[in-house]
Protein backbone atom coordinates (compact mmCIF):
# COMPACT_ATOMS: atom_id res chain seq x y z
CA UNK A 1 0.00 0.00 0.00
CA UNK A 2 1.50 3.35 -1.02
CA UNK A 3 0.40 6.84 0.14
CA UNK A 4 -1.06 7.62 -3.31
CA UNK A 5 -2.95 4.36 -3.57
CA UNK A 6 -6.71 4.73 -3.88
CA UNK A 7 -8.69 2.50 -1.56
CA UNK A 8 -11.64 0.68 -3.08
CA UNK A 9 -14.64 -0.70 -1.27
CA UNK A 10 -12.98 -4.09 -0.62
CA UNK A 11 -9.93 -2.38 0.93
CA UNK A 12 -12.19 -0.38 3.21
CA UNK A 13 -14.01 -3.53 4.36
CA UNK A 14 -10.67 -5.21 5.07
CA UNK A 15 -9.42 -2.18 7.02
CA UNK A 16 -12.64 -2.12 9.04
CA UNK A 17 -12.30 -5.82 9.88
CA UNK A 18 -8.62 -5.33 10.71
CA UNK A 19 -9.52 -2.60 13.18
CA UNK A 20 -12.16 -4.88 14.78
CA UNK A 21 -9.65 -7.77 15.04
CA UNK A 22 -6.98 -5.48 16.56
CA UNK A 23 -9.48 -4.12 19.11
CA UNK A 24 -10.64 -7.65 19.98
CA UNK A 25 -7.02 -8.67 20.51
CA UNK A 26 -6.47 -5.77 22.93
CA UNK A 27 -9.73 -6.49 24.79
CA UNK A 28 -9.03 -10.21 25.14
CA UNK A 29 -5.37 -9.64 26.12
CA UNK A 30 -6.42 -7.15 28.79
CA UNK A 31 -9.07 -9.59 30.01
CA UNK A 32 -6.47 -12.30 30.47
CA UNK A 33 -4.47 -10.35 33.10
CA UNK A 34 -6.20 -11.75 36.20
CA UNK A 35 -6.00 -15.30 34.81
CA UNK A 36 -2.33 -14.82 34.04
CA UNK A 37 -1.56 -13.65 37.56
CA UNK A 38 -3.38 -16.66 38.97
CA UNK A 39 -1.47 -18.97 36.67
CA UNK A 40 1.89 -17.54 37.70
CA UNK A 41 1.01 -17.73 41.39
CA UNK A 42 -0.17 -21.32 40.93
CA UNK A 43 3.08 -22.19 39.13
CA UNK A 44 5.21 -20.59 41.86
CA UNK A 45 3.25 -22.47 44.50
CA UNK A 46 3.66 -25.74 42.61
CA UNK A 47 7.41 -25.16 42.39
CA UNK A 48 7.57 -24.35 46.10
CA UNK A 49 5.56 -27.47 46.95
CA UNK A 50 7.79 -29.64 44.76
CA UNK A 51 10.94 -28.20 46.36
CA UNK A 52 9.61 -28.75 49.88
CA UNK A 53 8.45 -32.27 49.04
CA UNK A 54 11.89 -33.05 47.62
CA UNK A 55 13.64 -31.64 50.68
CA UNK A 56 11.41 -33.71 52.96
CA UNK A 57 11.93 -36.89 50.97
CA UNK A 58 15.71 -36.43 50.85
CA UNK A 59 15.84 -35.81 54.58
CA UNK A 60 13.91 -39.01 55.24
CA UNK A 61 15.79 -41.07 52.65
CA UNK A 62 19.27 -40.04 53.75
CA UNK A 63 18.55 -39.79 57.52
CA UNK A 64 20.73 -42.84 58.41
CA UNK A 65 23.58 -41.39 56.36
CA UNK A 66 23.43 -37.90 57.84
CA UNK A 67 23.05 -39.41 61.31
CA UNK A 68 26.27 -41.39 60.89
CA UNK A 69 27.98 -38.31 59.45
CA UNK A 70 27.01 -36.22 62.45
CA UNK A 71 28.34 -38.93 64.76
CA UNK A 72 31.64 -38.84 62.87
CA UNK A 73 31.22 -42.44 61.66
CA UNK A 74 32.18 -41.78 58.08
CA UNK A 75 32.82 -45.39 57.00
CA UNK A 76 29.38 -46.40 58.20
CA UNK A 77 27.86 -43.35 56.51
CA UNK A 78 29.50 -44.39 53.24
CA UNK A 79 28.14 -47.94 53.53
CA UNK A 80 24.60 -46.68 54.18
CA UNK A 81 24.98 -44.19 51.35
CA UNK A 82 25.93 -46.90 48.85
CA UNK A 83 22.67 -48.68 49.68
CA UNK A 84 20.62 -45.56 48.90
CA UNK A 85 22.63 -44.75 45.77
CA UNK A 86 22.11 -48.26 44.40
CA UNK A 87 18.33 -47.75 44.82
CA UNK A 88 18.30 -44.20 43.39
CA UNK A 89 21.28 -43.94 41.02
CA UNK A 90 19.80 -40.93 39.22
CA UNK A 91 19.54 -38.76 42.33
CA UNK A 92 22.23 -36.12 42.70
CA UNK A 93 21.94 -35.75 46.48
CA UNK A 94 23.62 -39.07 47.21
CA UNK A 95 26.70 -38.16 45.19
CA UNK A 96 26.89 -34.75 46.84
CA UNK A 97 26.75 -36.40 50.27
CA UNK A 98 29.45 -38.83 49.14
CA UNK A 99 31.58 -35.83 48.15
CA UNK A 100 31.02 -34.23 51.56
CA UNK A 101 31.89 -37.42 53.49
CA UNK A 102 35.05 -38.06 51.46
CA UNK A 103 36.00 -34.40 51.87
CA UNK A 104 35.76 -34.73 55.65
CA UNK A 105 37.81 -37.96 55.46
CA UNK A 106 40.49 -36.13 53.46
CA UNK A 107 39.98 -38.24 50.32
CA UNK A 108 39.93 -35.17 48.10
CA UNK A 109 40.04 -36.86 44.67
CA UNK A 110 37.06 -39.05 45.59
CA UNK A 111 35.26 -36.01 46.96
CA UNK A 112 35.77 -34.14 43.69
CA UNK A 113 34.46 -37.12 41.70
CA UNK A 114 31.35 -37.29 43.93
CA UNK A 115 30.64 -33.57 43.57
CA UNK A 116 31.12 -33.76 39.77
CA UNK A 117 28.56 -36.56 39.45
CA UNK A 118 26.12 -34.72 41.68
CA UNK A 119 26.49 -31.35 39.94
CA UNK A 120 26.14 -32.95 36.50
CA UNK A 121 22.86 -34.52 37.62
CA UNK A 122 21.55 -31.37 39.28
CA UNK A 123 23.11 -27.93 38.90
CA UNK A 124 21.20 -26.61 41.93
CA UNK A 125 24.04 -27.83 44.16
CA UNK A 126 26.46 -25.26 42.73
CA UNK A 127 24.02 -22.33 42.46
CA UNK A 128 24.51 -19.45 44.86
CA UNK A 129 20.86 -19.03 45.78
CA UNK A 130 19.66 -22.62 45.89
CA UNK A 131 18.54 -24.08 49.21
CA UNK A 132 20.54 -27.21 48.28
CA UNK A 133 23.70 -25.24 47.48
CA UNK A 134 27.06 -26.78 48.43
CA UNK A 135 28.92 -24.05 46.60
CA UNK A 136 31.09 -23.03 49.56
CA UNK A 137 32.23 -26.61 50.29
CA UNK A 138 32.99 -27.23 46.59
CA UNK A 139 34.79 -23.88 46.33
CA UNK A 140 37.06 -24.70 49.26
CA UNK A 141 37.79 -28.16 47.84
CA UNK A 142 38.76 -26.73 44.43
CA UNK A 143 40.97 -24.05 45.95
CA UNK A 144 42.67 -26.58 48.19
CA UNK A 145 43.12 -29.40 45.68
CA UNK A 146 43.74 -27.74 42.32
CA UNK A 147 47.39 -26.62 42.74
CA UNK A 148 48.51 -30.04 44.01
CA UNK A 149 46.44 -31.85 41.35
CA UNK A 150 48.09 -29.73 38.63
CA UNK A 151 51.61 -30.42 39.83
CA UNK A 152 50.88 -34.14 40.36
CA UNK A 153 49.57 -34.41 36.79
CA UNK A 154 52.57 -32.52 35.39
CA UNK A 155 54.96 -34.93 37.08
CA UNK A 156 53.14 -38.04 35.79
CA UNK A 157 51.08 -37.29 32.68
CA UNK A 158 50.53 -40.95 31.83
CA UNK A 159 48.61 -41.63 35.07
CA UNK A 160 44.87 -41.75 34.14
CA UNK A 161 43.70 -41.27 37.74
CA UNK A 162 45.64 -37.99 38.06
CA UNK A 163 44.31 -36.85 34.69
CA UNK A 164 40.73 -37.61 35.72
CA UNK A 165 41.11 -35.84 39.05
CA UNK A 166 42.44 -32.72 37.33
CA UNK A 167 39.60 -32.83 34.80
CA UNK A 168 37.07 -33.13 37.65
CA UNK A 169 38.53 -30.14 39.49
CA UNK A 170 38.64 -28.08 36.29
CA UNK A 171 34.99 -28.96 35.63
CA UNK A 172 34.02 -27.78 39.12
CA UNK A 173 36.10 -24.63 38.70
CA UNK A 174 34.36 -23.90 35.40
CA UNK A 175 30.92 -24.41 36.96
CA UNK A 176 31.86 -22.16 39.89
CA UNK A 177 32.98 -19.49 37.42
CA UNK A 178 29.46 -19.39 35.97
CA UNK A 179 28.66 -18.73 32.33
CA UNK A 180 26.11 -20.49 30.17
CA UNK A 181 25.46 -24.14 30.84
CA UNK B 1 42.25 4.12 4.50
CA UNK B 2 39.48 6.64 3.92
CA UNK B 3 37.44 7.63 6.93
CA UNK B 4 33.97 7.81 5.39
CA UNK B 5 30.51 7.63 6.88
CA UNK B 6 30.26 3.85 6.42
CA UNK B 7 33.59 3.31 8.17
CA UNK B 8 32.41 5.42 11.12
CA UNK B 9 29.11 3.50 11.44
CA UNK B 10 30.90 0.16 11.26
CA UNK B 11 33.44 1.20 13.89
CA UNK B 12 30.67 2.55 16.11
CA UNK B 13 28.78 -0.75 15.80
CA UNK B 14 31.89 -2.71 16.81
CA UNK B 15 32.43 -0.38 19.73
CA UNK B 16 28.84 -0.75 20.95
CA UNK B 17 28.97 -4.54 20.57
CA UNK B 18 32.20 -4.77 22.58
CA UNK B 19 30.89 -2.44 25.28
CA UNK B 20 27.45 -4.02 25.75
CA UNK B 21 28.88 -7.52 25.21
CA UNK B 22 30.85 -7.24 28.42
CA UNK B 23 28.74 -4.77 30.36
CA UNK B 24 25.56 -6.84 30.11
CA UNK B 25 27.48 -9.54 32.01
CA UNK B 26 28.48 -6.97 34.60
CA UNK B 27 24.81 -5.94 34.87
CA UNK B 28 23.60 -9.50 35.44
CA UNK B 29 23.87 -11.76 32.37
CA UNK B 30 25.96 -14.95 32.79
CA UNK B 31 29.77 -14.65 32.70
CA UNK B 32 31.20 -14.04 29.20
CA UNK B 33 27.62 -14.16 27.86
CA UNK B 34 26.67 -10.52 27.87
CA UNK B 35 25.65 -11.13 24.29
CA UNK B 36 25.35 -14.65 22.95
CA UNK B 37 22.74 -15.07 20.26
CA UNK B 38 22.73 -18.87 20.42
CA UNK B 39 22.41 -18.94 24.22
CA UNK B 40 19.65 -16.32 24.02
CA UNK B 41 17.82 -18.37 21.38
CA UNK B 42 18.06 -21.51 23.57
CA UNK B 43 16.81 -19.52 26.59
CA UNK B 44 13.95 -17.97 24.62
CA UNK B 45 12.94 -21.29 23.04
CA UNK B 46 12.71 -22.69 26.58
CA UNK B 47 10.70 -19.69 27.78
CA UNK B 48 8.19 -20.28 24.99
CA UNK B 49 7.82 -23.90 26.09
CA UNK B 50 9.81 -25.47 23.23
CA UNK B 51 12.11 -27.37 25.61
CA UNK B 52 11.85 -28.21 29.28
CA UNK B 53 15.32 -27.63 30.71
CA UNK B 54 14.27 -25.70 33.84
CA UNK B 55 17.64 -23.92 34.03
CA UNK B 56 17.48 -22.46 30.51
CA UNK B 57 14.16 -20.67 30.16
CA UNK B 58 14.02 -16.88 29.81
CA UNK B 59 12.72 -14.72 26.99
CA UNK B 60 15.82 -12.61 26.40
CA UNK B 61 14.90 -8.97 25.71
CA UNK B 62 18.16 -8.43 23.81
CA UNK B 63 16.98 -10.73 20.99
CA UNK B 64 13.77 -8.75 20.63
CA UNK B 65 15.80 -5.55 20.67
CA UNK B 66 18.06 -6.76 17.84
CA UNK B 67 15.12 -7.38 15.50
CA UNK B 68 13.03 -4.36 16.44
CA UNK B 69 16.09 -2.07 16.47
CA UNK B 70 16.96 -3.26 12.97
CA UNK B 71 13.32 -2.76 11.91
CA UNK B 72 13.34 0.82 13.22
CA UNK B 73 16.67 1.51 11.53
CA UNK B 74 15.48 0.08 8.21
CA UNK B 75 12.35 2.25 8.34
CA UNK B 76 14.39 5.30 9.36
CA UNK B 77 16.90 4.80 6.55
CA UNK B 78 14.14 3.82 4.10
CA UNK B 79 15.79 0.47 3.56
CA UNK B 80 12.91 -1.75 4.64
CA UNK B 81 12.01 -4.04 1.75
CA UNK B 82 10.21 -7.38 1.79
CA UNK B 83 12.46 -9.78 -0.04
CA UNK B 84 13.19 -13.49 -0.08
CA UNK B 85 12.31 -16.64 -1.94
CA UNK B 86 15.70 -18.31 -2.25
CA UNK B 87 16.05 -21.92 -0.98
CA UNK B 88 13.76 -21.43 2.05
CA UNK B 89 14.01 -24.95 3.47
CA UNK B 90 17.78 -24.99 3.15
CA UNK B 91 17.94 -21.70 5.01
CA UNK B 92 15.69 -23.10 7.71
CA UNK B 93 17.95 -26.16 8.06
CA UNK B 94 21.03 -23.91 8.02
CA UNK B 95 19.58 -21.87 10.89
CA UNK B 96 19.00 -25.10 12.79
CA UNK B 97 22.61 -26.26 12.29
CA UNK B 98 24.00 -22.79 13.11
CA UNK B 99 22.67 -23.33 16.64
CA UNK B 100 23.99 -26.91 16.70
CA UNK B 101 27.51 -25.66 15.90
CA UNK B 102 27.22 -22.88 18.47
CA UNK B 103 25.85 -25.26 21.13
CA UNK B 104 28.77 -27.65 20.66
CA UNK B 105 31.26 -24.79 21.01
CA UNK B 106 29.11 -23.11 23.75
CA UNK B 107 28.46 -19.74 22.18
CA UNK B 108 27.85 -17.83 18.96
CA UNK B 109 30.63 -16.00 17.09
CA UNK B 110 30.07 -12.87 19.21
CA UNK B 111 30.47 -14.86 22.42
CA UNK B 112 33.49 -16.60 20.91
CA UNK B 113 35.34 -13.30 20.86
CA UNK B 114 33.86 -12.17 24.19
CA UNK B 115 35.28 -15.36 25.70
CA UNK B 116 38.61 -14.70 23.99
CA UNK B 117 38.83 -11.10 25.24
CA UNK B 118 38.06 -12.32 28.78
CA UNK B 119 41.16 -14.51 28.61
CA UNK B 120 39.45 -17.82 27.81
CA UNK B 121 42.19 -19.39 25.72
CA UNK B 122 40.10 -22.49 24.93
CA UNK B 123 38.21 -20.22 22.53
CA UNK B 124 41.27 -20.13 20.24
CA UNK B 125 40.19 -23.48 18.77
CA UNK B 126 36.84 -21.88 17.97
CA UNK B 127 38.52 -18.84 16.39
CA UNK B 128 40.58 -21.13 14.16
CA UNK B 129 37.46 -23.14 13.30
CA UNK B 130 35.41 -20.04 12.47
CA UNK B 131 38.11 -18.63 10.19
CA UNK B 132 38.53 -22.02 8.50
CA UNK B 133 34.76 -22.37 8.07
CA UNK B 134 34.44 -18.91 6.53
CA UNK B 135 37.38 -19.74 4.26
CA UNK B 136 35.69 -22.95 3.10
CA UNK B 137 32.44 -21.06 2.49
CA UNK B 138 34.26 -18.47 0.40
CA UNK B 139 36.00 -21.18 -1.59
CA UNK B 140 32.56 -22.68 -2.25
CA UNK B 141 31.16 -19.32 -3.37
CA UNK B 142 34.06 -18.86 -5.78
CA UNK B 143 33.31 -22.32 -7.22
CA UNK B 144 29.65 -21.53 -7.80
CA UNK B 145 27.97 -22.80 -4.62
CA UNK B 146 25.09 -20.39 -3.95
CA UNK B 147 21.67 -20.62 -2.37
CA UNK B 148 20.24 -18.30 -5.03
CA UNK B 149 19.62 -14.60 -5.03
CA UNK B 150 17.19 -12.67 -2.89
CA UNK B 151 14.45 -11.05 -4.86
CA UNK B 152 11.78 -8.52 -3.85
CA UNK B 153 9.68 -9.99 -6.68
CA UNK B 154 9.79 -13.48 -5.18
CA UNK B 155 8.53 -12.34 -1.77
CA UNK B 156 4.86 -11.47 -1.34
CA UNK B 157 4.45 -7.80 -0.47
CA UNK B 158 4.45 -7.29 3.28
CA UNK B 159 5.92 -10.71 4.08
CA UNK B 160 8.96 -8.98 5.55
CA UNK B 161 6.74 -7.54 8.28
CA UNK B 162 6.06 -10.96 9.78
CA UNK B 163 9.37 -11.30 11.65
CA UNK B 164 9.19 -7.83 13.28
CA UNK B 165 5.53 -8.57 14.12
CA UNK B 166 6.49 -11.87 15.77
CA UNK B 167 9.18 -10.19 17.86
CA UNK B 168 6.76 -7.38 18.74
CA UNK B 169 4.46 -10.11 20.04
CA UNK B 170 7.38 -11.51 22.10
CA UNK B 171 7.90 -8.01 23.50
CA UNK B 172 4.25 -7.93 24.56
CA UNK B 173 4.74 -11.35 26.16
CA UNK B 174 7.49 -9.87 28.33
CA UNK B 175 5.19 -7.16 29.64
CA UNK B 176 1.95 -9.12 29.97
CA UNK B 177 3.54 -12.49 30.98
CA UNK B 178 1.03 -14.95 29.54
CA UNK B 179 0.58 -18.12 31.56
CA UNK B 180 2.52 -20.29 29.08
CA UNK B 181 5.65 -18.14 29.30
CA UNK B 182 8.24 -19.77 31.55
CA UNK B 183 11.13 -18.11 33.39
CA UNK B 184 13.87 -20.07 35.18
CA UNK B 185 14.33 -19.37 38.85
CA UNK B 186 17.72 -21.13 38.89
CA UNK B 187 20.65 -21.76 36.59
CA UNK B 188 22.16 -19.43 33.99
CA UNK B 189 18.79 -18.25 32.69
CA UNK B 190 17.95 -16.88 36.11
CA UNK B 191 20.91 -14.55 35.62
CA UNK B 192 19.98 -11.54 33.56
CA UNK B 193 20.54 -7.82 33.36
CA UNK B 194 17.56 -5.56 34.23
CA UNK B 195 14.85 -5.78 31.57
CA UNK B 196 14.97 -2.19 30.33
CA UNK B 197 18.77 -2.19 30.11
CA UNK B 198 18.78 -5.45 28.12
CA UNK B 199 16.06 -4.22 25.82
CA UNK B 200 17.72 -0.82 25.25
CA UNK B 201 21.09 -2.45 24.55
CA UNK B 202 19.45 -4.82 22.06
CA UNK B 203 17.61 -1.97 20.32
CA UNK B 204 20.79 0.12 20.07
CA UNK B 205 22.79 -2.80 18.68
CA UNK B 206 20.07 -3.80 16.21
CA UNK B 207 19.77 -0.21 15.01
CA UNK B 208 23.55 0.20 14.61
CA UNK B 209 24.12 -3.22 13.01
CA UNK B 210 21.37 -2.70 10.42
CA UNK B 211 22.92 0.54 9.26
CA UNK B 212 26.48 -0.71 9.23
CA UNK B 213 25.88 -4.36 8.09
CA UNK B 214 28.36 -5.31 10.81
CA UNK B 215 28.65 -8.95 11.78
CA UNK B 216 31.45 -11.21 12.97
CA UNK B 217 31.54 -13.75 10.14
CA UNK B 218 30.99 -10.93 7.63
CA UNK B 219 34.05 -9.18 9.04
CA UNK B 220 36.16 -12.34 8.72
CA UNK B 221 34.83 -12.91 5.19
CA UNK B 222 35.69 -9.36 4.11
CA UNK B 223 39.13 -9.50 5.73
CA UNK B 224 39.89 -12.75 3.87
CA UNK B 225 38.68 -11.17 0.63
CA UNK B 226 39.91 -7.59 0.90
CA UNK B 227 42.51 -7.55 3.66
CA UNK B 228 43.12 -4.15 5.22
CA UNK B 229 40.78 -2.42 2.76
CA UNK B 230 37.73 -4.09 4.34
CA UNK B 231 35.69 -1.54 6.34
CA UNK B 232 34.34 -4.35 8.55
CA UNK B 233 37.94 -4.96 9.68
CA UNK B 234 37.76 -1.71 11.64
CA UNK B 235 34.45 -2.74 13.17
CA UNK B 236 36.03 -6.04 14.22
CA UNK B 237 39.04 -4.27 15.71
CA UNK B 238 36.80 -1.79 17.55
CA UNK B 239 34.77 -4.71 18.95
CA UNK B 240 37.82 -6.66 20.13
CA UNK B 241 39.66 -3.68 21.61
CA UNK B 242 36.57 -2.35 23.41
CA UNK B 243 35.65 -5.78 24.80
CA UNK B 244 39.24 -6.33 25.98
CA UNK B 245 39.44 -2.91 27.64
CA UNK B 246 36.06 -3.29 29.38
CA UNK B 247 37.01 -6.82 30.52
CA UNK B 248 40.30 -5.49 31.91
CA UNK B 249 38.73 -2.50 33.61
CA UNK B 250 35.98 -4.58 35.24
CA UNK B 251 38.42 -7.23 36.46
CA UNK B 252 37.00 -9.94 34.20
CA UNK B 253 40.17 -10.73 32.27
CA UNK B 254 41.42 -14.07 33.62
CA UNK B 255 43.73 -15.72 31.10
CA UNK B 256 43.98 -19.50 31.08
CA UNK B 257 42.80 -22.73 29.54
CA UNK B 258 41.28 -24.58 32.48
CA UNK B 259 38.18 -23.78 34.52
CA UNK B 260 36.92 -20.95 32.31
CA UNK B 261 33.22 -20.12 32.61
CA UNK B 262 30.96 -21.97 30.16
CA UNK B 263 33.76 -23.70 28.27
CA UNK B 264 35.17 -27.15 27.69
CA UNK B 265 38.53 -28.47 26.56
CA UNK B 266 37.48 -30.62 23.61
CA UNK B 267 39.35 -28.48 21.12
CA UNK B 268 38.62 -30.55 18.02
CA UNK B 269 34.88 -30.23 18.60
CA UNK B 270 35.19 -26.53 19.35
CA UNK B 271 37.02 -26.18 16.03
CA UNK B 272 34.42 -28.24 14.14
CA UNK B 273 31.43 -26.56 15.80
CA UNK B 274 32.63 -23.08 14.90
CA UNK B 275 33.82 -24.33 11.49
CA UNK B 276 30.25 -25.40 10.75
CA UNK B 277 28.95 -22.00 11.90
CA UNK B 278 31.47 -20.13 9.73
CA UNK B 279 30.72 -22.17 6.62
CA UNK B 280 26.93 -21.94 7.01
CA UNK B 281 27.13 -18.23 7.77
CA UNK B 282 28.87 -17.54 4.46
CA UNK B 283 26.29 -19.65 2.60
CA UNK B 284 23.28 -17.87 4.09
CA UNK B 285 24.90 -14.44 4.31
CA UNK B 286 25.65 -13.84 7.97
CA UNK B 287 26.10 -15.17 11.48
CA UNK B 288 23.12 -15.74 13.83
CA UNK B 289 23.19 -12.08 14.91
CA UNK B 290 23.10 -10.89 11.30
CA UNK B 291 20.18 -13.23 10.53
CA UNK B 292 18.17 -11.53 13.29
CA UNK B 293 19.10 -8.08 11.99
CA UNK B 294 18.23 -9.00 8.40
CA UNK B 295 14.90 -10.47 9.47
CA UNK B 296 14.14 -7.07 10.99
CA UNK B 297 14.78 -5.27 7.71
CA UNK B 298 12.32 -7.37 5.68
CA UNK B 299 14.43 -10.36 4.62
CA UNK B 300 12.02 -13.29 4.91
CA UNK B 301 14.80 -15.78 4.06
CA UNK B 302 16.70 -14.61 7.13
CA UNK B 303 13.45 -14.89 9.10
CA UNK B 304 13.25 -18.54 8.07
CA UNK B 305 16.84 -19.04 9.24
CA UNK B 306 15.78 -17.47 12.56
CA UNK B 307 12.84 -19.90 12.76
CA UNK B 308 15.33 -22.74 12.17
CA UNK B 309 17.50 -21.27 14.92
CA UNK B 310 14.58 -21.42 17.38
CA UNK B 311 13.94 -25.06 16.48
CA UNK B 312 17.67 -25.70 16.87
CA UNK B 313 17.61 -23.97 20.27
CA UNK B 314 14.86 -26.31 21.43
CA UNK B 315 16.37 -29.48 19.98
CA UNK B 316 19.94 -28.98 21.29
CA UNK B 317 18.50 -28.85 24.80
CA UNK B 318 15.91 -31.58 24.38
CA UNK B 319 18.13 -34.11 22.59
CA UNK B 320 21.29 -33.72 24.69
CA UNK B 321 23.26 -32.07 21.90
CA UNK B 322 24.54 -28.97 23.70
CA UNK B 323 28.02 -29.16 25.21
CA UNK B 324 28.64 -28.28 28.85
CA UNK B 325 31.77 -27.68 30.91
CA UNK B 326 31.99 -31.48 31.13
CA UNK B 327 32.51 -31.73 27.36
CA UNK B 328 30.61 -32.50 24.18
CA UNK B 329 27.98 -35.26 24.43
CA UNK B 330 27.76 -37.95 21.76
CA UNK B 331 24.57 -36.35 20.44
CA UNK B 332 26.46 -33.10 19.87
CA UNK B 333 29.19 -34.83 17.89
CA UNK B 334 26.65 -36.65 15.73
CA UNK B 335 24.71 -33.42 15.15
CA UNK B 336 27.84 -31.51 14.05
CA UNK B 337 28.76 -34.30 11.63
CA UNK B 338 25.18 -34.21 10.30
CA UNK B 339 25.58 -30.46 9.80
CA UNK B 340 28.69 -31.03 7.72
CA UNK B 341 26.78 -33.65 5.69
CA UNK B 342 24.19 -30.96 4.92
CA UNK B 343 26.81 -28.37 3.96
CA UNK B 344 28.88 -30.74 1.85
CA UNK B 345 25.93 -32.47 0.20
CA UNK B 346 24.22 -29.14 -0.36
CA UNK B 347 27.37 -27.66 -1.88
CA UNK B 348 27.62 -30.54 -4.37
CA UNK B 349 23.96 -30.30 -5.36
CA UNK B 350 23.69 -26.50 -5.40
CA UNK B 351 26.86 -25.81 -7.31
CA UNK B 352 26.36 -24.04 -10.60
CA UNK B 353 28.68 -25.63 -13.11
CA UNK B 354 29.68 -24.06 -16.40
Amino acid sequence: MTPNMKLDRFDKILLFLLAIAASALVVYSAGSFPAKTTAIETRSMERELAAQARAGLLEKLYAPVTGAMQAGQYQEALLKLEEVISRYPGDAHGFILKGEILCRMGVLDGAAAGFVRGVKLNGDYIDKNSSFSKRDTISVLVEKSLPSAQSAYKSSRSNPALKENLANLNYLKSRLAGGCE
Amino acid sequence: MRLDRHMITVTLSGLLLGFFGVMLSVWGNPENSGICVSCFIENSAGALGLHNNPRLQYLRPELIGFVLGAFASALFRREFRSRGGSAPLLRFASGFFLIVGCAVFIGCPIKLFLRFTAGDLTSLAGVAGLVAGVGCGLKGLSKGVELGRLSPAAAPRGSGLLAPAAFLMFLLFIFISPSFLVASEKGSSAQHAPLLISLSAGLALGFAAQGSRFCITGSIRDILLMGRRAPLLWGGIAFLVTALLVNLSTGRFKPGFAGQPGSHQEYIWSFLGMGLVGWLSVLIGGCPFRQLVKSGEGDSDAALAVAGMFLGGAVVQGWDIAATSAGVPLGGKIAVISGFLLVLGGSILLRERE
